[in-house]
């Protein structure tokens, strides 16, 4: 697309021929082609549902949707297709379906010839026409008469019949074992008796129950990740009790490793990860408060429908709280791109996108990304529907929630409670010591002091302005205070009126003490910065042009690194002056004038300072004087008042003034004072922040995008606007209101029509816990998915259900794994050390835990790690070389943190494998998604 | 690894049938042999049943190995490949405002941009009289069996996009690249390396391992990347507190567990596994000789530069330390060494081409880097017999614009902006045609007028020289059948080869 457009550019610009890209011509419409309307009343299902059956379902229907467009259901119909609608009630002339019945246009006509197809009669034409002029009525009851997909995943289950044991139990008892051995050779719940009617028929004989040194270790593994500790593989094969097996499980299913071990499995269908992705990768230092929610989650046996509500649109609950917004941290899982030059709204688009993809994978078990482009090859999603659930999603905003965790806010509060102790000992000790023993010491010095002090006048400006929407306010001080809005960007202008003169510089203090929000620091950036882009000062004078006044030798008492005060007089957007780490104090810039600036009558001066540097770096409050003093200016550390004081002879300084000096000898001449002194502002430099934690999260924003189709996926080319709705194909949607939100969503897929949730999610927890879903693409039940390798399975988990609970729709991970206390399924899988195939040798008759738990406890042993429960992240402990792989050369090793692990505390980047101390078994986040569940463990 | 859903039945049999064959006497050797034998595997005498054994392409191809030398940034094909005196001419003027109208740009404001000449020299060289920049005249003695491509098109336009493209064919995270696309087709010849290894020079990569990931191809394809110092994987030695036998004891039981659970499940990445150990087993022996190089001759290493001095005048410079310009020689050299031992695929990056300000320094900085031990490489391929085999690559994702970057509040303006529509790449070796120019830029260098080559076209014509239908050379992957090329079609350039 760029290339063919870039051509005929560079051709406009060589031949500089003022042509233009020939415009898509659109054809006229002949509308005296179109039959009038037929008189009388039109009945949809007996006029016009035939029509639509006969001559277009094929292409527009339960299996086809060409250009995103069906015809056999009201709601695809009348939203039309990916191009827009074809079909504008009570506007027959108006609606696309008759210009293309009809063939306006003189060249397009539907349906198209060929195949046997026939176009429509005058008299079709006529009744559609009608139809349509009169509202375009499709009764809902006329939705019955349409066929739906014929695709299994698609349509509700039927609760299976379950297979009585007595009929099918072939298997003979190992020897050895009486033949009232239940545990052995009857089912003892309904998965057990379809394994073993499939056993009969594939004429296989049970296996015998594994025994118990097997079965804990399995269970450890498969609900924990861990091994069973030798004490409790003791505990285990002590209880002769008939019950040891579930009072196992409830054990384990107890233990906060619980929440790890699958919040693991889920963290990797939430595409959690502790880095942005893209080029820079940056870290998500608190990516682990909503892991840490998962995890709680799940350990407080969150029913699986809320859990999933909450972090779809928790934000959206009637009275959501910091918990529930938590929760949606999962749609903040994206991917973020912060390269320079990017188009921010073109990765906003991606991450919406991906926001769809990821819902429709891991609660429908459909690839709508398939969508995203063109309608779906195979599976009766269109692409019109995809922009339909991206309109759920595109108001979306991505909002950072304070979420200090308690055992941060804890040693926090313990902290600042020893610093201040500590602060309040040492002003004590300063301030005994200015008061008591330090007089004599004042009188000599300040009858002798001589300072040379710089006289600075503050210049108060006349006039204060911000070009992009500050506030400033000017004090009694002449300090000019920013506040209100905080642009990114910005340009302060002050006007003043100084003295005769001659001024030979000018002095600019940044001061710490800007409004509340920013009180202690000197600039409006969120770490308290700012960036002098550039000081400059123009000549006012009645009647003539504004004139520049040259200044240079620029000097502050501190700049940062790379951003010098001379900068500030550059101009230049991508540096100025800076005073990282000294945020928290006033800094002094001095500039000196080219030449002495005499002031005649009537001149004003317009000092403007610019910050175009970026992100809020301004300056929060700030105040500029002038000097007439002999150059070159130096900068001195005494305040004006102290200057002033020190200027007069002893005796006719005020009280006030004695007391200044007195405490600026003390202070910051005395050697002793000096020590107490120093001592105060080093204990300042270390007073404890706040926490920083937050929590990404999602929110609605108030003013609603628009959604329209991207044509062929292209974010710049939007096509027809599209309303929130689900894809047609499955069950009803019910809004709560007219304006379908996320939680609207949320709750359709948990409507008890829906024929995938419950089963997806299912197929996952088993997927987990055999290494194998019943349905092998466990994100793909669509028509080129697996077919279920034991349908009658999959059915009981909506039928029978395998838990007990009775008011779930589909169940949490820990849930099932309670239903499985009593399945013997796995007891029954390994017979001889043998894998076992039946007729059809890629459909194996049993399956096997993933193996990853083992390598993952071989490392935890080797590497002498404890799992760690909320462990805020995990430092880079692979040493040098896991994440170097990511950006070699820039080695993210954080400090702080210790040593965690168990696959979940570790850092997860989204570029980069995961660091391993033994191998690479996981594909970075980025690329994992539901299909790569799997592999983990 | 999740590969079992994507697995067809036939894929299935066949891994059981490999597993049967390998646990029958002929099989993997176990891990305690492999070690007591030197950490050799006798060349040759085993049969491998891991991913990676070497396996044959649709058709025969002509190349085997690939060294893939990217620029992370995109060099300036203005400046470095493609002449444009009208360029020269019209430096300092405006663009129609109906040019810049739809193109977006990633820092160039519109307001008040303007052409910006180059101040390089070019001459012609080689049969084809192709021009190269005064800045490439080693590059320039190898013109002859250099097929430039002048055409070059892409369809993004921010750096990790970019390099996703021409790494991957796509623009979104997950899919692996060209060098794992060629391991998962043909296997690793080397029983002692990696087949597809990464070195890289100065900065690092910015790329970072999205440069050489295998996306849903089993992580066994992925690239492995070398460090410049010290060992070149880390890790190979043990942890304190281990000792060898210990060592061997862990990697034996995790074996025999890794291969009692293949004999159930039949997983892939559970081979992958067990190859990925026996071959870290390996290379703790294969790797100290393989970057020694005082094994090579003194005029070898001085033809490729290895000890040469990184120049002083760019300390400040964005192109790496002071070493980079001897570590671009030594990886140089190190590809070809690798070759020679059978790693399929080898990446030779660096990452520091993005002139936004400053071209004129930091350019010369880079090709002073670049030029001679690249030309020392192809000489050095061709005089060993191994250039018909290999194909040499020099990449990048975009070129830059003939607009000089006007980055707001800049007041010079030094430098050039991203450019996906036009620019200059070349291949060598391995089948591809020598002593050739393909295709042709307007006269500012802007856009391609002639013998347009997409990167979908580039990469279809690289496989097809390694032996592969790109339509064929597929994996299955959420129901899709996904390809190097993806879904829109691509042809391999005729022009391109021999």
């Amino acid at each position: 697309m760029m290339t063919g457009f870039q051509k005929t550019i560079a051709l406009v610009a060589l031949l500089a021929a003022p042509s233009l890209p020939a415009a898509e011509t659109k054809k006229a419409l002949d509308f005296t082609k179109l039959p009038p309307a037929a008189s009388g009343a039109v009945d949809f299902a007996k006029d016009i549902q035939p029509i639509f059956a006969n001559n277009c379902f094929k292409c527009h229907g339960t299996e086809k949707q060409k250009g995103g467009l069906r015809l056999d259901l009201k709601q695809g119909a009348l939203e039309g297709g990916d191009l827009g609608a074809v079909i504008v009630a009570g506007k027959a002339t108006e609606s696309k379906l008759l210009h293309l019945v009809a063939k306006l246009d003189g060249e397009t006509q539907m349906p198209p010839s060929g195949e046997g197809r026939k176009p429509l009669t005058r008299e079709q034409i006529a009744k559609l026409r009608a139809w349509i002029d009169a509202g375009a009525n499709w009764p809902d009851s006329a939705v019955a008469a349409a066929k739906k997909s014929g695709h299994w995943a698609f349509n509700a289950p039927k609760r299976p019949a379950i297979p009585r044991s007595g009929d099918t139990l072939v298997a003979e008892p190992k020897s050895g074992r009486t033949k009232g051995d239940k545990s052995v050779a009857s089912p003892r719940n309904p998965i057990d008796a379809f394994v073993l009617a499939r056993l009969a028929k594939e004429k296989i004989k049970p296996s015998p129950e594994a025994d118990r040194y097997t079965l804990i270790r399995r269970l450890s593994f498969d609900l924990l990740g861990l091994p069973p500790k030798l004490e409790e593989v003791h505990e285990f094969i002590a209880d002769k009790s008939p019950d040891a097996y579930e009072k196992l499980v409830d054990r384990l299913l107890k233990s906060p490793h619980f929440g790890e071990r699958w919040g693991r499995h889920w963290l990797d269908l939430a595409r959690y990860a502790d880095s942005d992705g893209y080029e820079k990768d940056r870290a998500r230092p608190f990516a682990y408060v909503y892991r840490d929610w998962v995890i709680k989650a799940i350990n407080d046996d969150l029913p699986f429908d809320r859990f999933s509500i909450l972090q779809l649109a928790g934000d959206l609950l009637p009275g959501a709280g910091a918990e529930e917004k938590t929760a949606t941290g999962f749609h903040r899982q994206t991917l973020t791109n912060t390269e320079g030059g990017t188009d921010q709204e073109e990765f906003r688009c991606k991450a919406t996108v991906d926001r769809v993809s990821t819902t429709a994978a891991v609660w429908l078990g459909v690839t709508m990304q398939c969508a995203e482009c063109h309608t779906h090859k195979y599976d009766p999603l269109t692409q019109r529907e995809f922009y339909q659930l991206f309109a759920f999603f595109n108001n979306a905003s991505e909002k950072n929630l304070p979420a200090p965790q308690p055992d941060e806010e804890r040693a926090y509060e313990a902290a600042k409670k020893k610093w201040n102790t500590e602060n309040a000992r040492l002003l004590q000790l300063r301030d005994a010591y200015v008061n008591g023993a330090a007089g004599a010491k004042f009188e000599q010095w300040a009858n002798t002091a001589s300072v040379t002090a710089v006289a600075w006048t503050a210049l108060t400006p006349e006039k204060a302005s911000a070009k992009s929407g500050s506030t400033l306010t000017i004090g009694k001080d002449a300090a000019v205070t920013a506040g209100g809005k905080s642009p990114e960007k910005e340009t302060y202008v002050i006007e003043v009126k100084p003295g005769a003169g001659p001024v030979t510089g000018f002095r600019l203090e940044a001061l710490a003490e800007g409004e509340a929000k920013k009180a202690g620091k000197v600039g409006r950036a969120k770490d308290g910065n700012f960036v002098l882009t550039k000081f400059g000062v123009r000549l006012l004078l009645p009647g003539e042009p504004a004139k520049d006044i040259e200044l240079l030798n620029a000097q502050a008492d501190f700049s940062q690194p790379r951003f010098e005060v001379a900068g500030a007089l550059k101009g230049l957007d991508t540096t100025g002056w800076a005073v990282a780490k000294q945020t928290d104090r006033s800094h002094t810039a001095l500039f000196e004038t080219k030449e002495p600036l005499v002031l005649p009558a009537g001149a004003r001066l317009e000092i403007t300072l610019d910050h175009q540097y970026k992100a809020n770096y301004t300056l929060a409050k700030f105040r500029v004087s002038a000097t007439s003093a002999t150059l070159p200016l130096r900068l001195d550390s005494l305040a004006d008042d102290v200057a002033l004081a020190l200027s007069k002879p002893a005796e006719k300084r005020t009280a006030a003034e004695t007391e200044r000096l007195k405490k600026y000898l003390l202070t910051q001449v005395d050697a002793e004072g000096k020590k107490l002194q120093a001592a105060v502002d080093e204990n300042a430099k270390k007073v404890p922040t706040a926490p920083e934690t937050f929590a990404a999260t999602i929110a609605e924003e108030p003013a609603g995008r628009v959604t329209r189709v991207h044509v062929r996926g292209n974010f710049l080319d939007r096509g027809a606007e599209v309303r929130p709705l689900t894809p047609a194909v499955l069950h009803a949607f019910k809004p709560r209101g007219t304006k379908p939100d996320r939680l609207d969503l949320a709750q359709w897929l948990f409507s008890p029509e829906n024929p995938l949730t419950a089963r997806v999610t299912v197929n996952h927890v088993w997927k987990n816990l055999f290494g194998r879903g019943l349905v092998a693409s466990v994100d793909d039940f669509g028509v080129k998915g697996e077919k279920p390798s034991h349908p009658e399975l999959l059915r009981l988990s909506r039928g029978e259900r395998v838990v007990e609970r009775e008011n779930r729709r589909a169940e949490h991970p820990s849930a099932v794994a309670r239903g499985h206390r009593g399945a013997r399924l796995r007891e029954l899988g390994e017979v001889d050390g043998k894998p076992r195939h039946g007729a059809e040798p890629a459909r194996p008759l049993h399956f096997f835990p993933a193996h990853r738990a083992v390598s993952d406890a071989d490392d935890l042993r080797r590497a002498g790690l404890e799992r760690h429960l909320h462990a805020p992240r995990a430092e880079q402990h692979t040493a040098p070389g896991a994440h170097a792989a990511q950006r070699p050369g820039v080695l993210r090793v954080r400090a702080g943190a210790g040593p965690a692990h168990g696959g979940v505390a570790r850092d997860e980047s989204h570029g980069a494998h995961p660091p391993r101390l033994r191998d690479v078994p996981r594909a970075p986040a980025a690329q994992r998604g539901v299909e790569r569940a799997g592999q983990s463990l | 690894m999740n590969t079992c859903p994507e697995m067809s039945p036939q894929e299935i049999v066949n891994l059981t049938r490999r597993d049967f064959l390998a646990n029958t006497g002929l099989g993997t050797l176990a891990f305690a042999s492999l070690l007591a034998q030197d950490g050799y595997l006798a060349q040759g005498a085993t049969l491998r049943n891991d991913p990676l054994a070497p396996k044959a392409p649709h058709f025969t191809p002509k190349a085997k190995n690939c060294i893939l030398i990217y620029f992370e940034g995109a060099p300036s094909h203005i400046d470095l490949f493609d002449p444009k005196p009208k360029l020269n001419e019209m430096d300092g003027q405006k663009l129609p405002d109906s040019m810049l109208e739809k193109v977006r740009f990633a820092f160039i404001k519109k307001e008040g941009v303007r052409l910006m000449g180059s101040p390089r020299t070019f001459k012609k060289y080689g049969r084809a009289g192709m021009d190269l920049s005064d800045l490439l005249p080693h590059i320039g003695s190898c013109a002859d069996d250099i097929a430039f491509v002048r055409s070059m098109t892409t369809t993004q336009f921010n750096h990790h996009p970019g390099q996703l493209m021409m790494n991957c064919g796509s623009p979104l995270f997950g899919r692996p690249t060209l060098g794992s696309w060629l391991n998962y087709g043909l296997g690793n010849e080397s029983q002692n390396l990696p087949g597809y290894v990464v070195l890289h020079a100065g900065r690092g990569s910015s790329a970072g391992a999205s440069a050489w990931t295998s996306g849903f191809l089993p992580s066994t394809y992925a690239g492995v990347l070398f460090r410049n110092q010290g060992d070149p994987v880390l890790n190979l030695g043990n942890p304190p507190g281990i000792t060898p036998e210990m060592q061997h004891l862990g990697l034996d039981a995790i074996g025999d567990l890794n291969r009692l659970r293949h004999k159930y499940v039949a997983d892939p990445e559970i081979a992958s596994r067990i190859g990925a150990y026996e071959l870290a087993g390996r290379m703790q022996a294969a790797t100290p000789e393989l970057m020694d190089l005082s094994r090579e001759s003194k005029a070898t290493r001085e033809a490729y530069g290895v000890e040469r001095k990184t120049p002083t005048n760019n300390e400040k410079g964005r192109g790496g330390g002071p070493e980079t310009y001897a570590t671009f020689a030594r990886n140089c050299l190190l590809a070809r060494r690798m070759v020679e031992r059978g790693t399929r695929f080898v990446t030779v990056l660096h990452a520091s081409w993005d002139h936004h300000a400053n071209l004129n320094v930091e350019l010369p900085f880079c090709a002073g880097m670049a030029d001679q031990p690249i030309a020392a490489l192809l000489k050095d391929l061709k005089q060993r017999g191994l250039l018909d085999e290999t194909m040499v690559i020099w990449a990048s994702e975009f070129g830059r614009t003939p607009l000089g970057e006007n980055r707001g509040g800049s007041t010079n303006v030094t430098g050039r902006d991203h450019h996906p529509f036009a620019f200059t790449m070349w291949l060598a070796g391995g089948g591809i045609k020598g002593g050739r120019v393909l295709g042709k830029t307007d006269e500012i260098g802007w856009g391609v007028v002639e013998d347009e080559v997409p990167v979908h076209d580039l990469h279809a014509t690289i496989l097809r020289q390694f032996g592969f239908d790109h339509e064929r050379l597929t994996y299955r992957f959420q129901g899709l059948d996904f390809k190097l090329t993806g879904v829109e079609g691509a042809s391999v350039v005729k022009k391109l080869v021999a």
